[in-house]
């Protein structure tokens, strides 16, 4: 590349790095790297991914990129266990997890941080590492166990270093995803207190304030903290009673526990469906005309969406619809809970999504 | 098959397409700068490859169309013989405006495509 050239390239990345700063993606900071890396400028590339995992830690781009700027992953591999063994630190720790990561080996990775909180289990980054691995597994397998987990972590992670941005957007998402939107609220507008310019923190609570029902909006149960800390539990319960709630507004909920098979007979008979199914946010499975080998495909379905949905940053997923010879599979989602229905071929899609949408909001209102 | 994709991005509200082979490699794309061919291209095969499979365990037959919309933005599929086109928009806008924006385009490309098999 002439001089000119190499010149005018890099014009183009100083502008795109200014676009950045105004509007931060983490395809932008990939591109940024790749631009750097063309030019032969690795001191930058680095930099740029650096400036990237501050805001996006984890992105699967930006983690490519850098397998591409450091070499093979066994070379990285190699590097980051030697400055485990010689320098033992907390950093060095993250890097080798990180690693694992990038080369697709969980397993090890889980066992470096799990070693890395034996040695530092007061370290915020190592506690935040630990509750976003415990919340991604959560999203995959709805566990209980995990769920506890992550908020365990994530909570010490923000008392052990009140300033760390990335365990309270983490553990706003989870408590957002729960449905448990006071709760979420408030971890959010904590963030906010402490920086005004967190995007995805912004973005979730336009999110959280689109979707809060007016009548809620002033509703502040101090218990709520507590009821998530103990998740367990209630899971393992019929319908507990939540500390804020009345026994009549308990017993008014249990008459109500039933309304899934009937909200999803209505449905199924207003659209024709063949299948219907709702995936509530407990992780309870309510069927019509369907077996669980159908959940299990509504699931998997709902997994993939989100994860491809996440990495073109489209937002949740909300909607997915396969038209197909003979028959539409539809499945409407939100956050963790979903209606799926199986219905004759062309289908208005149209009138399908209106009522799947419709049951699905009553369903997780109730 | 560029210039198709390249005015199918001018038409309102699209943010983007690529055409995929059924094998999941990318013959062509027009995509805005946000967005990398590569990554939508497997992230838009991991979605194809599981509808498949659901399609296929619920006897549905062969896909006709796939959307998937998300709080800020939506996919659309459209398999075009040996091909998938996927359009990327965003989510304001109607999705029968959508679909009615990518039928002629779509048309064109499978228009091409059987003129590429038989030659």
């Amino acid at each position: 590349m002439g001089f000119l050239e190499a010149s005018r390239h890099k014009q183009r990345l100083s502008k795109l790095r200014k676009q950045l700063e105004s509007e931060p993606s983490p395809f932008g900071y990939a591109d940024l790297a790749r631009g750097y890396l063309s030019i032969g400028d690795r001191e930058s590339a680095i930099a740029a991914l650096n400036a990237g995992d501050r805001l996006f830690r984890g992105a699967d781009v930006l983690q490519r990129v850098r397998a591409a700027v450091d070499g093979d992953f066994d070379d990285r591999l190699a590097r980051a266990k030697d400055a485990v063994r010689v320098t033992g630190s907390v950093a060095a720790h993250l890097d080798l997890a990180d690693a694992y990561r990038a080369a697709g080996r969980a397993e090890p990775m889980r066992s470096t941080l799990r070693d890395a909180l034996e040695k530092f289990p007061n370290d915020s980054m190592v506690l935040t590492r630990i509750g976003d691995m415990r919340y991604r597994s959560f999203l995959e397998t709805h566990a209980g166990p995990d769920c506890n987990a992550a908020i365990e972590h994530l909570e010490r992670a923000i008392a052990s270093e009140p300033s760390n941005l990335r365990a309270r957007y983490v553990l706003a998402e989870l408590l957002y995803r729960l449905g448990a939107d006071e709760a979420c609220g408030k971890a959010l507008d904590e963030l906010l207190a402490r920086t005004h310019d967190h995007v995805h923190a912004t973005d979730l609570k336009r999110a959280l304030v689109r979707s809060r029902p007016a009548s809620q909006a002033d509703a502040q149960p101090e218990e709520l903290w507590s009821i998530l800390a103990r998740i367990e539990e209630t899971q393992r319960l019929p319908n507990p009673r939540l500390p804020w709630e009345s026994e009549s507004a308990q017993r008014d909920r249990d008459a109500s526990s039933a309304r899934p098979e009937v909200e999803l007979e209505r449905v199924r008979q207003s659209t024709l469906a063949m299948r219907a199914i709702y995936l509530a946010p407990n992780g309870e499975t309510h069927a019509r005309g369907a077996d669980d080998g159908f959940a299990d495909i509504v699931r998997r379905l709902k997994d993939v969406s989100a994860k491809a949905a996440g990495g073109m940053e489209l937002g949740a997923p909300l909607h997915l619809s396969i038209e197909a010879e003979q028959g539409t599979l539809l499945v409407e989602t939100k956050r963790i809970a979903a209606v799926a229905l199986v219905a004759p071929p062309r289908a208005p899609l149209r009138a399908l999504t209106e009522s799947a949408r419709d049951a699905l909001e009553k369903l997780t209102r109730g | 098959m560029r210039e198709i994709l390249r005015d199918l991005r001018q038409r309102f509200g699209v943010r983007g397409a690529l055409l995929l082979s059924n094998e999941g490699v990318v013959v062509a794309a027009d995509l805005n700068r946000d967005l990398t061919a590569d990554s939508v291209a497997a992230l838009a095969c991991a979605v194809l490859r599981e509808a498949r499979n659901s399609s296929e365990k619920l006897s549905l037959g062969p896909l006709r169309r796939m959307i998937l919309t998300a709080s800020s933005g939506r996919l659309l599929f459209e398999p075009l013989g040996d091909l998938v086109l996927v359009v990327a928009t965003v989510p304001e806008i109607d999705l029968e405006q959508t679909l009615l924006e990518i039928t002629g385009p779509a048309r064109r490309i499978r228009g091409l495509s059987r003129l590429d098999s038989a030659s």
